[in-house]
């Protein structure tokens, strides 16, 4: 078996190869992503990569057979559970051929319910400039035996394989280190062998959804170049460009890969919990549930408390899907903490006739005002980054929120000569009013959940037989109890 | 099901076309008292509230923000200026009670001098009448509600409460430690909320506060004195008719001029179209509140010769300071705001015209969380963890006189709502008198609060309450009333409500609107 990274205690399994260069680390932000989304997992590193830098299988047919081998492992053989494959850039020639095992009804790795391809390389021979083939070789083929040489070509291939926007720092100098510690011999075994071999004919058309991203900034496998060399080998595949990205999907963008991920398995009809980041717990805790269940809080207010923590069935109809991304983003921003997707309560909310009864005489109506609000982001986002909102790290998108926050964004004062993006942007008093507005609607979601309400330690709603301690350091006898549990779960 | 509720099953009923002896429109607190007021007095009322009819609080209001939002007023207002005012549940409530449902039921008294601001200060407007003037309404309704408060007000020697005062919690006791330290005075609030068991004839017995501290989504058992629980189930014992779901949205007008009815739409259950009503009578009494009066009155191009109709908007200045305490504070129970200080009604050699209140703050966890992301602009882990504190966190605010000035007012948009009528448009800015007095308040809140052991403190600016669009006076050139509500170009036209004050006031408005309207049915009827 090969060293694979599994993450994830619940939902589908996803095995995930990475590019030639990486290793199970190019997954990290895409995992930790979809774990939250309730999404297992396994990030392998290939034969002469991570921590299998000294396995020699260097052929197309012997990865796959590790990664098969691996999946076999990791599924249980003969499993009839759902998975899904992913790959990326050589990565995704692996998941091309093992998906046509799969057709071919290889029973351990039956049921795989779809592929993720970012800029994968093609079934057929790779098209790649022998110019960009004697490069590689050159630079990274062997060692120069200088350190600091190595480095900088490491980092220069990383670099070059990068778009419009730099990898935060942190990213960049994890993956130049994954370069710098590759087995060279599978580097030159890739460049000559691997990525020229042909199997074309042998993968032939695939049946399997497939999602392929590609970036913009991309010369030889751009989307174009995608919907030539890869999009034939799939019957059912749906084509993303990722724009202003280049090669390097999984770290340049990894906030829109789990968007579309996501995105693309709900589409399948596929159902399962689902839940947004980083909130560790999705349930209430006993104690709080029985509270919550205790005479202490009427009816009417467990009745609502309950019904919140139960997923509502919803209709999105405002949003455009990348808006809907932009919307996701910016909530995370705000209240990186939240138990649930705020933007698609938000939207939810959005639809209803009566909203808060308010609104500033310089801002549309509040439908029209998040559209107009995310497309200035977009606006601002792609002028200074290039690429969309929701493609940006979390530092930079702060650096957008700061400026709103600030009243320095949005159409200047020769904004309406812009006549690309940004002329439907607010003005930055407007961009100020609204998100204003946007915090406050996304604190107000997130407070309203009772799974904040235990964070937060409040307990106020169980007041069915009122108030007696109420000076200060007093507490209730059932608020003692709530404490003193909450202290025991730590 | 309340006593209300209760009454309503025989409750009097009025043909359309039958000339009651008048129309009260809204049934908040301009328009319960005057209601209860006529109907006992033997006269045919009947009132058209356009929110719905809340019978059984204890089961219809649940201890939660959101769904309280029921009882605010939710169609669209648009707010212009440099102080753009929040409306919605910020300050504009509906339903049978009006804004009263989720009133905080602080009942200060104006302070004498308020009442004749533009005398001291040459700024503003004097009031038509003076404190000897509505001190037998103050006596009469605070005895009427309940009215809870200290044995020995420490600003007024010759005031009693008809009860002792409700318990105080931990920001009112943050605020007496803070107080005390900077040599000022405190003293527990006059609260509209029972802190014993109370009884009147007029609409029977209710029960002591239980702390719960979620009036502001509606009081479950009655002890906040919400005009449901007070003036109307008395107003419709005695042979008024309170017809709920019913938009005013125009008035018929005879040969004379003065009305003759009014037209309303009644909206029916759910996605029913409503059906347009037209009720005869022969006096109006329009209490619809401070920004839905004007409106209306705009819309129909009445009462407005004096070209007063929408002008003088105000809104109090009611800024607060927030900080975090190394104890638990638990601001959530107990009445909201418990402990009251009027020592800045005048302080000296201040900046400003008039003066402010202060008083402490319990405010509940979603409110609370809007204003830390709104007014403290938090956001990510700087907000979602100072929200994890709110237990350890107390406010301290302010309610504090505002200037009326041209600029300020309500006027029409071009955008229509769901009632056919145009979205009115408020602009506010505060001028140099609010920012003065914000300020002021900002440093000796501080001040307080760190006495109190506040740490991480900010400031949230904040307007409260709706005033001043219809204001009273005595010249009809400058003004839309007289000094009882009555129109000056329409003899059987009244206003009742937040729009005919012509000045703040520093004290919190609906103690002082409901004075007004006894005030108002008592000439009314002496008249007739
Ligand atoms: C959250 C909150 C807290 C408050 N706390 C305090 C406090 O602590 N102390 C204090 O003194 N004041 C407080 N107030 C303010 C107080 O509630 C109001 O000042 C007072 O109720 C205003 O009385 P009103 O008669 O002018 O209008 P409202 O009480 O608002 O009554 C107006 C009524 O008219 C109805 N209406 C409007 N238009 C129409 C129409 N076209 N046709 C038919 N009906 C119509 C409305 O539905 C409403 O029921 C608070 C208000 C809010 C919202
Ligand atoms: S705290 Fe008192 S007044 Fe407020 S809702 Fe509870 S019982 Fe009613």
């Amino acid at each position: 078996m090969l060293p694979y990274t599994l993450n994830g205690k619940h939902g589908p399994l996803i095995v995930m190869l990475h590019w030639l260069g990486g290793s199970a680390n190019t997954w990290t932000e895409v995992s930790a992503g979809l774990v939250a989304r309730d999404f297992r997992c396994a990030a392998l590193d290939l034969p002469g990569f991570g921590r299998a830098v000294d396995d020699d299988r260097f052929s197309v047919a012997q990865m796959s057979t590790a990664v098969l081998e691996t999946v076999r492992g990791l599924r249980g053989a003969a499993s009839k559970e759902p998975w899904f494959l992913a790959g990326h850039s050589m990565g995704g020639k692996l998941a091309a051929v093992l998906t046509r095992a799969a057709e071919n009804g290889e029973v351990d790795l039956q049921n795989l319910r779809g592929v993720f391809l970012v800029s994968p390389s093609p079934p057929g021979v790779e098209p790649m400039t022998e110019s960009k083939r004697e490069d590689a070789l050159r630079d990274l083929g062997q060692s120069t035996g200088d350190a600091e040489k190595d480095r900088e070509h490491a980092k220069a291939f990383v670099d070059d394989n990068v778009g419009k926007l730099a990898l935060p720092e942190a990213i960049e100098q994890r993956t130049t280190a994954d370069v710098l510690h590759m087995s060279r011999a599978a580097l030159r075994a890739w460049m000559t062998g691997g990525s020229k071999e042909d199997w074309a004919e042998r993968v032939g058309t695939l049946s399997t959804p497939a999602l392929v991203l590609a970036g913009t900034e991309e010369s030889a496998l751009n989307p174009a170049a995608q919907r030539k060399h890869t999009l034939a080998h799939f019957s059912r595949a749906t084509l993303v460009p990722l724009e202003g990205s280049s090669h390097l999907g999984p770290l340049e963008r990894p906030w829109e890969l789990i968007e579309h991920i996501t995105d693309f398995v709900a589409s399948l009809g596929m159902s399962w919990p689902e839940r947004t980041e980083s909130l560790p717990a999705t349930t209430l805790s006993p104690g709080f549930l029985r509270l919550i269940d205790s005479d202490c809080t009427s009816p009417q207010t467990r009745s609502l408390l309950l019904q919140r923590l139960t997923p509502q069935a919803f209709f999105p109809a405002i949003f455009t899907s990348s808006q809907r991304h932009a919307a996701r983003a910016l909530a995370r921003r705000v209240v990186p903490a939240a138990p649930q997707d705020l933007a698609s309560k938000l939207e939810e909310q959005l639809t209803r006739p009566q909203q808060d009864g308010s609104r500033r005489a310089s801002l549309p109506a509040d439908a029209d005002a998040w559209l107009q609000g995310l497309a200035s982001f977009e606006a601002a986002s792609k002028r200074t980054f290039g690429v969309p909102f929701a493609a940006l790290d979390g530092a930079r998108q702060d650096e957008l929120l700061k400026q709103a926050a600030a009243g320095t964004l949005g159409r200047g004062l020769l904004g309406a000569l812009y006549l690309g993006a940004g002329a439907e942007s607010f003005t930055p008093e407007q961009m100020k009013d609204w998100f204003e507005d946007v915090r406050g609607e996304l604190a107000k979601l997130y407070m309203t959940d009772p799974r904040t309400l235990e964070r937060v330690g409040f307990t106020g709603f169980a007041d069915d037989h009122g108030f007696t301690h109420i000076r200060l350091g007093e507490l209730e006898d059932f608020e003692n109890t709530t404490a003193q549990a909450r202290q025991d779960a730590r | 099901m309340n006593q209300l509720a209760h009454n309503r099953i025989s409750m009097r009923r009025y043909q359309d076309d039958e000339v009651v002896d008048a129309v009260i429109i809204g049934t908040g607190a301009g328009g319960a008292p005057l209601l209860a007021k006529l109907a006992a007095a033997g006269l045919r009322v009947v009132a058209l509230e356009a929110g719905p009819w809340w019978e059984a609080p204890a089961e219809q209001f649940a201890t939660d923000e959101t769904s309280a939002s029921k009882i605010y007023w939710t169609d669209e207002r648009l707010s212009a200026g440099d102080t753009s005012v929040v409306f919605g549940g910020n300050n504009s409530g509906t339903g049978v009670g009006g804004s009263t449902l989720h009133w905080g039921a602080f009942v200060p008294r104006a302070d004498p001098r308020d009442l004749r601001i533009h005398t001291d200060f040459h700024e503003g407007a004097d009031w038509p009448l003076t404190y000897a003037d509505l001190l037998p309404y103050y006596e009469e309704v605070e005895t009427f509600l309940g009215v809870s408060g200290p044995a020995h007000y420490p600003w007024d020697s010759g005031r009693r409460y008809p009860t002792g005062p409700v318990p105080i919690n931990a920001p009112g006791q943050l605020m007496q430690r803070g107080f005390a330290a900077l040599g000022l005075r405190t003293s527990a609030a006059p609260i509209a909320a029972l802190s014993e068991p109370y009884a009147r004839p007029e609409y029977g017995q209710r029960p002591a506060c239980v702390n719960r501290g979620f009036c502001h989504q509606g009081c479950r058992n009655g002890a906040k004195a919400s005009m449901d629980a007070t003036y109307l189930p008395w107003a419709v014992r005695d042979g008024a008719e309170i017809r709920p779901d019913s938009f005013v949205h125009g008035f018929e007008r005879g040969s004379g001029g003065n009305i003759t009815s009014v037209l309303f739409r009644q909206t029916g259950t759910a996605g029913k179209a409503g059906t347009e009503r037209r009720q005869r009578t022969r006096a109006v009494f329009l209490c619809a509140g401070g920004i839905e009066t004007p409106r209306l009155l705009l819309h129909t191009g009445l009462a407005n010769s004096s070209g007063q109709v929408g002008r003088n908007f105000m809104a109090h200045v009611a800024t607060q300071v927030w900080g975090t305490f190394a104890g638990r504070v638990g601001m959530n129970k107990g009445f909201p705001a418990t402990v009251i200080s009027e020592d800045m009604l005048r302080p000296a050699g201040a900046p400003f015209t008039g003066g402010y209140l202060v008083q402490s703050l319990g405010v509940t966890p979603v409110t609370w969380a809007q204003g830390v992301a709104r007014g403290r602009g938090l956001f990510g882990e700087e907000l979602v963890s100072y929200l994890d504190r709110y237990n350890f966190v107390a406010g301290i605010g302010i309610n504090g006189d505002c200037v009326p000035v041209k600029g300020n007012y309500l006027e029409l948009s071009e955008e229509v709502d769901r009632n056919g009528l145009p979205k009115p448009r408020v602009h506010f800015s505060y001028g140099k008198s609010e920012l003065a007095m914000s300020e002021h308040a900002v440093t000796l809140l501080k001040a307080a609060w760190q006495a109190a052991g506040a740490e991480d403190m900010w400031t949230l600016e904040r307007t409260a309450h709706t005033i001043g669009t219809c204001r009273m006076g005595s010249s009809p050139e400058a003004s839309v009333v007289g000094s009882f509500g009555q129109s000056h170009d329409l003899g059987n036209l009244w206003i009742c409500d937040n729009s005919v004050f012509p000045s703040s006031l520093a004290a919190n408005p609906a103690l002082t609107i409901m004075a007004l309207s006894l005030r108002t049915a008592e000439h009314f009827l002496a008249s007739r």
